[in-house]
């Protein structure tokens, strides 16, 4: 952790006290890592030790202070290791070690702590790792190949009905032309021509405007934005 | 230190840190001074220099340092009397404890 991001942790923490308390809280610690100077900072952060104690500490300060209360007076003082505040403190020495007493206890200790050890868990995270990625990268990319097939599917049923109504349109101009030249030869069937023509124009250019108004406008820029945000999803996470 | 103390000491060591500077010290440096008489962590003095602010022992003012503002801290007339209270029964209680331990000495 480095100290831009523990800054930001400690204000993400102390957003349930007053906006007012929060900036001093932030201005003094700014200064310190500030007066502390870049070669220090490492060692400023490892003895804060985390951005939540620090505001558990800011907290407590303020809540005692509001109550008219001597601060943490009944659990703070000082010893061989230093001024500390009881509250904060973590109790490392093992349950078992009172229980047990004797050397196996100890050991059963001492083993429990290995499983929280750094080689162990950089050992935990390239297994996941190893297993993970064949399985998950095969998987994820089925998925997305998989949400691409059906919008395919979408597309080129959109594009069928598109052509059909324009196949429509253009037969319904072939049968008014038809109806005009049976006109002459059979009025009666001419005009019959005439008018299915018109009403298949008419009906292959609504079918042409619908598909056109919704998938052009509506669908496609909606699916595809909702398929962006998808496949950023992952990476927005992390942030 | 083996000797487990209250709060009131380490008001006392701020105060007369922060009074020793007529122009007002801050943060960091409050803390190396303080840290010359007692191993207190970096945490521990934002909430008591905040609290010593809010009583009127301390007044804080920001001044530019290095193209950024610096939090000064400065002790006040409250916060004068505050001191001068805690020296008086800091001199009357170290006297006796140690007339105590060196009576038992000498017995």
């Amino acid at each position: 952790m480095n100290r831009r991001e523990f800054m930001e942790r400690l204000e993400a923490l102390l957003q349930s006290v007053s906006p007012e308390e929060r900036d001093e809280a932030m201005q003094y610690y700014n200064d310190y890592f500030d007066d502390a100077g870049p070669e220090n900072e490492g060692r400023v952060i490892r003895e804060l030790e985390s951005p939540e104690k620090v505001a558990a500490i800011i907290r407590t300060g303020l809540s005692s202070a509001e109550d008219g209360n001597e601060f943490h007076s009944e659990h703070s003082e000082y010893r061989e290791t230093g001024y500390t505040d009881t509250r904060f403190e973590e109790y490392e020495v093992p349950i078992t070690r009172e229980t047990g007493g004797n050397y196996g206890g100890n050991k059963d200790s001492q083993g429990r702590r290995m499983w929280t050890s750094r080689p162990l868990k950089i050992f935990l995270i390239i297994m996941i790792i190893c297993v993970g990625v064949p399985t998950v990268i095969p998987a994820v990319g089925g998925i997305l190949l998989g949400i691409l097939g059906v919008l395919a599917a979408i597309f080129g049923v959109a594009v069928a009905v598109l052509f059909a109504g324009i196949g429509i349109m253009i037969g319904g101009v072939v049968c008014f032309a038809a109806g005009l030249v049976q006109l002459f030869h059979f009025a009666p069937a001419g005009v019959l021509l005439i008018g299915i023509g018109l009403l298949l124009v008419a009906l292959g250019a609504v079918l042409t405007a619908a598909i056109w108004w919704l998938c052009i406008i509506k669908v496609f820029p909606s699916i595809f934005r909702w398929f962006v945000e998808l496949c950023r999803k992952p990476f927005q996470k992390r942030r | 230190m083996v000797f487990n103390t209250g709060a009131a000491l380490l008001d006392a060591i701020v105060l007369a840190v922060v009074s020793n500077e007529k122009e007002g010290t801050y943060g960091y440096r409050i803390t190396q001074d303080v840290r010359r008489a007692l191993d207190v962590s970096e945490s521990t003095l934002y909430p008591v220099l905040r609290r010593l602010q809010k009583d009127e022992c301390l007044m804080t003012y920001d001044m530019q340092f290095d193209g950024r503002n610096r939090r000064y801290y400065k002790v006040t007339e409250k916060g004068l009397a505050q001191l001068n209270l805690y020296r008086v029964e800091w001199k009357s209680y170290s006297q006796k404890i140690t007339a105590m331990f060196e009576r038992g000495v000498s017995a």
